[in-house]
């Protein structure tokens, strides 16, 4: 019984462990971006940030204008490079902000 | 966790039947004839962008239906379209159709097939105001048909009449602007244009009338299905007011040719980040014709687009 209850602890703390260190390196990116309205207009500017090496996942919120990066840490973003980015699709691009870790949006 | 896949469109907070939306970005095309190229109105044109470098694709298919009391004159066209956005206030549009004709007389039937007149036009945005889930946009177009489908096909009768040649056998120019005002909610698109025919001359005889056309179109965001992923169904209703010149034979205007038609398209369009499927029908609801002319019964459209 007590062998087993070692075995549960040490499986259970390396899960933790390992899932905490996975987490270690992502940064969640929560883009700002006028004018889009259609589904298209959202799938031209997530094939571009998807195509940037590092990001793993992007979502994107209409309604508020709001277009959600999780990336790994070493992927920077810089005001003037978004700028081009949105206006080459026909938007405006408006601020970014980040957050460590792609768990809570 | 990580958020989902990548692509994933997430409308927070919107819940289907009282959101909105309006509909990508495409291109309808355009012109006169009212054949699209890029998208949100199905029946003309939209102002919303084609971005730098970026590609949408377009094939629709149209019936077409007119009659008087001893013709009847029926249309089968597919219309392949492609944009390209040099930046993402220039795109560049090329719409290539392909038609079956078939005129119905007291005498038989007169039939010609073929690939019809290609057209060119570039859209400019000359005016946007972006706002989060908006955007107010004008954009002119300019562009021209050539003459590249055939107009001296002919039956056991002699040369088919004009209506019925897969092409002009002349250039036409056409030019225009088109509005848009779209939300996460719902869309308008308005169009004014107006097309010179045979501005190289006539061909074989004849010169066709040059055209002014009113348009506009309202999308309102029916539904988000969820069991095909992210997707949106639009409800949408669009009305067309077009003026066409008498034509000219031999230098003579035709009496029974030209006229004004206005017409209302009831319309669904299926949404997807990456494809819209699209269908609507256009019913004459007022039509002022010159003398005997062929008067619209209904046309029927049917497309997809692919944004690349």
């Amino acid at each position: 019984m007590r062998k087993s209850m070692k075995i549960i602890l040490s499986t259970a703390t390396s899960l933790v462990l390992s899932s905490t260190l996975a987490l270690a390196g992502e940064v969640t990116y929560d883009i700002r971006v006028d004018g889009m309205t259609c589904p298209f207009c959202v799938a031209t500017s997530e094939k571009v940030l998807t195509g940037i090496d590092g990001v793993m996942s992007v979502s994107t919120d209409l309604d508020k204008g709001q277009i959600t990066v999780c990336a790994d840490d070493k992927v920077t973003f810089t005001d003037a490079q978004l700028e081009k980015m949105f206006l080459d699709r026909g938007f405006t691009y408006r601020s970014i902000t980040s957050h460590e870790g792609c768990g809570a949006t | 966790m990580t958020l989902s896949a990548s692509h994933t469109l997430r409308l927070l907070n919107a819940a289907p039947f009282y959101s909105t939306l309006l509909l990508g970005a495409l291109l309808s095309g355009a012109l006169p004839s009212g054949d699209s190229a890029q998208a949100a109105a199905i029946t003309f044109n939209t102002a919303l962008p084609v971005g730098r470098n970026h590609q949408i694709a377009r094939v629709q298919y149209i019936y077409d239906k007119a009659s008087s009391p001893n013709l009847e004159r029926t249309a089968n066209n597919a219309l392949g379209v492609l944009a390209y956005g040099v930046t993402s206030r220039l795109a560049l549009f090329g719409i290539l159709p392909y038609a079956n004709k078939q005129l119905q007389t007291p005498a038989g039937t007169r039939e010609a097939s073929g690939f019809g007149d290609a057209r060119f036009f570039a859209r400019y945005t000359l005016f946007q105001q972006n706002a989060p889930g908006k955007t107010l946009r004008f954009a002119p177009f300019v562009g021209v048909e050539a003459p590249t489908g055939k107009h001296d096909e002919h039956d056991d009768d002699g040369l088919l009449p004009p209506s019925l040649q897969p092409g002009s056998g002349a250039w036409d120019v056409f030019g225009g602007i088109v509005a848009t005002y779209a939300t996460t909610r719902w869309q308008n698109d308005t169009q004014i244009s107006y097309r010179a025919n045979n501005v190289s001359g006539a061909v074989n005889g004849f010169e066709a009338g040059n055209v002014y056309r009113a348009d506009t179109s309202l999308q309102y965001r029916l539904a988000q299905p969820e069991f095909q992923g992210p997707a949106f169904l639009f409800g949408v209703l669009e009305a067309n007011l077009i003026y066409q010149d008498r034509n000219e034979k031999l230098g003579i205007r035709d009496p029974n040719s030209g006229g004004t038609t206005l017409m209302l398209a009831p319309g669904l369009q299926y949404a997807t980040l990456r494809w819209i499927a699209e269908t609507a029908v256009q019913i004459p609801v007022a039509q002022n014709l010159n003398g005997t002319a062929l008067e619209k019964d209904v046309t029927v459209r049917a497309s997809v687009r692919i944004n690349f």
